[in-house]
């Protein structure tokens, strides 16, 4: 099956939807402490998930059906491919969120092509489970005051440094899904 | 049986109505407080004003949520 190429982006409707409904009222409701709290929930999630899962099956890529937020070309990940994503485009938020916090602008626009995953390694989940540890310390440290200065999604507006927190959430929250789309359809195939 | 699509969807609207619920319980808490210290009729349509005039605020501060 050929999948769109990367970087093509969501359909229009859900960017719109996602851009002018769900951004706004996630800007309202939530806070710096929620924003952590939750994304440290969905890393212990992801944890449980994927540690049940034998070895030699975390690098089997698997189709699966569109997925809500997720663009068509990362349809086809492994477990780890999903983990390493996290941790890139986690590594990349926490520099950009670090930056805005300074009311500094990063120098370059953050694209989806960067933070595709590079390889299927099987310390991926090892690897995200740190980085988190590491995030968690980094917005604890922060003053937690909302930058003037923004830097833009690729998708959808211009975020500060406190909706790029809510934003970890989110995007981990959508690859947790995928995570438990990938395990359906592994347990479909074999006896895991 | 609801596809992955649809159920992410409802599990994103279900944490958002969580998180709704739990301002409007935190201005519920502290109404009720200030009724019973000065006295006054609880009212929950009162409430639902407070909640709002809340909502309204937070929406453009600290900074307006749709910009």
């Amino acid at each position: 099956m050929k999948l769109e190429k990367e970087g093509a982006g969501l359909p229009n409707m859900e960017r719109l939807f996602i851009k002018n409904i769900f951004v706004p009222i996630v800007r309202t409701f939530f806070t710096w402490d929620l924003a952590l709290y939750l994304v440290k929930k969905e890393a212990q999630k992801i944890e449980k998930l994927v540690s049940q899962i034998p070895k030699e099956l975390l690098s089997k890529k698997v189709l699966i059906t569109r997925a809500f937020a997720i663009e068509d070309h990362s349809r086809q990940y492994s477990l780890n491919m999903i983990c390493e994503h996290l941790t890139i485009a986690g590594m990349g938020v926490s520099s950009v969120i670090k930056k805005l916090s300074k009311e500094k602008k990063p120098k370059s626009d953050i694209t989806i092509e960067q933070v595709k995953p590079k390889s299927n390694d099987d310390k991926s989940l090892g690897n995200y489970l740190n980085f988190m540890k590491m995030y968690e310390n980094m917005i604890n440290k922060l003053d937690k005051k909302q930058s003037k200065t923004k830097q833009k999604h690729p998708w959808f507006v211009e975020f500060n440094n406190f909706d790029w927190t809510v934003f970890m959430f989110m995007h981990t929250f959508i690859h947790r899904r995928q995570i438990e789309e990938i395990i359906r359809e592994l347990k479909k195939d074999s006896n895991v | 049986m609801f596809s992955s699509y649809t159920g992410t969807i409802f599990r994103a609207l279900f944490i958002i109505l969580s998180i709704i619920s739990l301002w409007y319980l935190a201005v519920l808490v502290v109404y009720f407080l200030i009724t019973l210290i000065f006295s006054l009729d609880f009212s929950f349509s009162i409430s639902l004003g407070l909640f709002a005039v809340l909502v309204l605020g937070r929406m453009f501060y600290p900074k307006n949520v749709f910009v």
